[in-house]
């Protein structure tokens, strides 16, 4: 079902935005081998039909009328960084030059 | 037959309700039970002395004014951690939400607080349910109150060690893959899963969506069925709730005439001798009431392990990216970038096992591995929930033991998360087909000179709740094991 070398594990935790030190990817590798090795024998289930073959129902709608949601101030209290009513992260878009704010 | 435990939930709001104690009463004898045995059991991340006196206070005016009491009037309950209660610190167990206090409650919660519960404090849990053991917890390791030196099982580890030291007649945890089955069984308590959507998630932080059951832990039968009442029933916030209303316990339920299958998989030869004996002791007393024994075959049983970690793993690795240092708890600046900054505040706020966890979910989902792993998993989901409803067309329970093993020691499998995985290999096929199911104590293995409970459980078809806690029920009343309590807790 496909080889999970320490290449492997450094690009899924890019993926899943962990940084991992060089000593935990060596930690991790061989357990991830180890576990997917005993997890082999999924193999014996049958093909996968269809995608979500686990529903039995689609899930309940609710009416679409408007109804109370949380207050953004709330919300916001349990942010590390917020301003002005908007949550804080750091700069992803770099200013045109002769355009710095 | 027993009398009813005169220490449980249902009896203390019978007292609650007749006057005969003040909730504030109630309040403190359990506030001073906590004070003396938490330095040996530490069941408990936090607990909440201020906010429960302040309302225990508000329930005694409030039954002095003649408000009619709930059926939980007064009753102390601790919550696992990873259950919000607004303005509470809600951590699950995770540096992640250090600090995390919800601006909202858990209808779950909110049911309990309707009903008149006190809620006296946030337990220990594994790191986002993630454990066995109890043991991937970022605050604290809850002890097992029979024998300390080991785990009392995760995930649900400090809810169900609350219960079974009596800090607590009645305890929430969570029920992902059997997170409250199986600290049930390792701490002789009585704890229920229901039927997928019988109970609301609203408020429960996520693990594996599918999956996730918030599920009551009490030391008998009798105050589940009565907690059960009280958290079931339809939520507009849970979209995946079954439309219904609250459960109604099964009061004339007989076992006698009743078909219990028993899978010759459930009874392999990773079974513990002691943990076999004392179920097939819990077996001959359902057949001395009269229910008739069937031996089963499930033989995709022994995909279950490798079928429920991929697939928990995977909505976990979803339902975590959440946790980002935008939204909650503290932030690592990393390389001053934003992806530098999550990666970063995911690196630091995450332990071992959630990473790998969240590495292994994001791993069976990516380009090149999907079909192989997740694709072949959902087949695998689908090919186990079929042969538990042909098996449910030939019998009306299904038994067996709860754990493969008494609790093990602090420490034995940490090393091993492979070991540490198959600990649940009794619990996920309930959870992956989505059935209710109870554990309840079956007796108690020897081992070190401590008494050790084993659990047996009863899984029933899907929305047959009140079925499996009644023959659950009918099982205790015949039998001493839930009555025992541990000699620490003395």
């Amino acid at each position: 079902m496909g080889e999970t070398d320490a290449e492997t594990i450094r690009r899924t935790a890019a993926l899943a935005r962990l940084a991992l030190g060089e000593d935990e990817l060596t930690r991790l590798a061989p357990q991830f081998a180890r576990i997917l090795e005993a997890f082999q024998h999924l193999a014996r289930a049958p093909a996968p039909a269809a995608e979500d073959q686990i529903a039995d129902a689609p899930p309940r709608a609710r009416a679409d009328e408007p109804a109370p949601s949380l207050a953004r101030e709330a919300l916001l209290s349990q942010a590390p960084a917020a301003e002005d009513g908007f949550y804080l992260v750091p700069k992803t878009v770099e200013a045109p030059k002769g355009d710095e704010r | 037959m027993n009398a009813p435990d005169p220490s449980g939930a249902a009896a203390l709001a019978a007292l609650h309700a007749r006057g005969e104690r003040t909730v504030s009463a109630t309040l403190e004898t359990t506030l001073e039970r906590i004070a003396r045995l938490e330095p040996r059991v530490n069941a408990l991340e936090r607990v909440h002395a201020d906010l429960a006196r302040a309302r225990a206070r508000a329930l005694d005016a409030a039954r002095a004014a003649g408000t009619p009491p709930g059926a939980l009037f007064g009753v102390p309950v601790v919550l696992k951690s990873n259950l919000c209660l607004a303005g509470v610190e809600t951590n699950c167990g995770s540096r992640v939400l250090a600090g995390y206090r919800p601006p909202y409650t858990a209808t779950a919660v909110e049911r309990l607080l309707a009903a008149g519960a006190v809620p006296v404090a946030s337990a220990h849990m594994d790191e986002f349910a993630m454990g066995s053991s109890g043991e991937n917890s970022a605050f604290g390791v809850a002890r097992n109150p029979w024998d300390p030196a080991r785990t009392p099982g995760g995930s649900s580890s400090g809810s169900a060690a609350a219960v079974a030291a009596g800090l607590v007649p009645l305890a929430l945890g969570s029920d992902t893959g059997g997170s409250v089955r199986l600290p049930a069984a390792l701490c002789g308590v009585s704890g229920f899963k229901a039927t997928y959507g019988r109970v609301s998630r609203y408020g429960l932080v996520a693990f594996g969506s599918s999956l996730d059951q918030i599920s009551p832990l009490a030391r008998s039968v009798g105050d589940l069925e009565l907690a059960l009442e009280v958290l079931s029933g339809v939520d507009a916030r849970d979209a995946s709730t079954l439309d219904e209303g609250p459960l109604a316990r099964a009061r004339a339920y007989d076992l006698a005439g009743k078909r219990v299958g028993i899978p010759d998989e459930y009874f392999g030869p990773g079974l513990d001798a002691r943990v076999r004996a004392a179920v097939e002791g819990a077996l001959a007393e359902l057949e001395r009431q009269g229910a008739v024994l069937v031996r089963l075959a499930l033989p995709t049983t022994a995909l279950a392990i490798p079928c429920y970690y991929v697939l928990a793993t995977a909505e976990a690795s979803s339902n975590l990216a959440r946790f980002d240092g935008v939204r909650y708890g503290p932030r690592a600046e990393g390389d001053g970038s934003l992806a530098g900054m999550m990666s970063a505040t995911r690196a630091q706020g995450f332990g071992a096992e959630v990473k790998r966890r969240i590495l292994l979910g994001t791993f069976v989902l990516s380009h090149g591995y999907r079909e192989s792993w997740y694709g072949r998993a959902q087949a695998a989901r689908a090919a186990l929930r079929a042969e538990f409803a042909a098996a449910f067309a030939r019998v009306d329970l299904i038994a067996g033991p709860t754990s493969p093993t008494p609790a093990f020691r602090l420490g034995e499998r940490t090393g091993d998360p492979l070991a540490m995985y198959l600990s649940d290999v009794l619990t996920v096929p309930a959870s992956l087909a989505g059935l209710p199911a109870v554990s309840v104590p079956a007796g108690f293995a020897r081992e070190d000179g401590h008494e050790l409970p084993v659990g047996l459980q009863l899984i029933g078809p899907a929305g047959a709740d009140a079925s499996v806690l009644a023959a659950a029920r009918r099982f205790q009343e015949a039998t001493p094991h839930h009555a025992r309590r541990p000699a620490l807790c003395a």
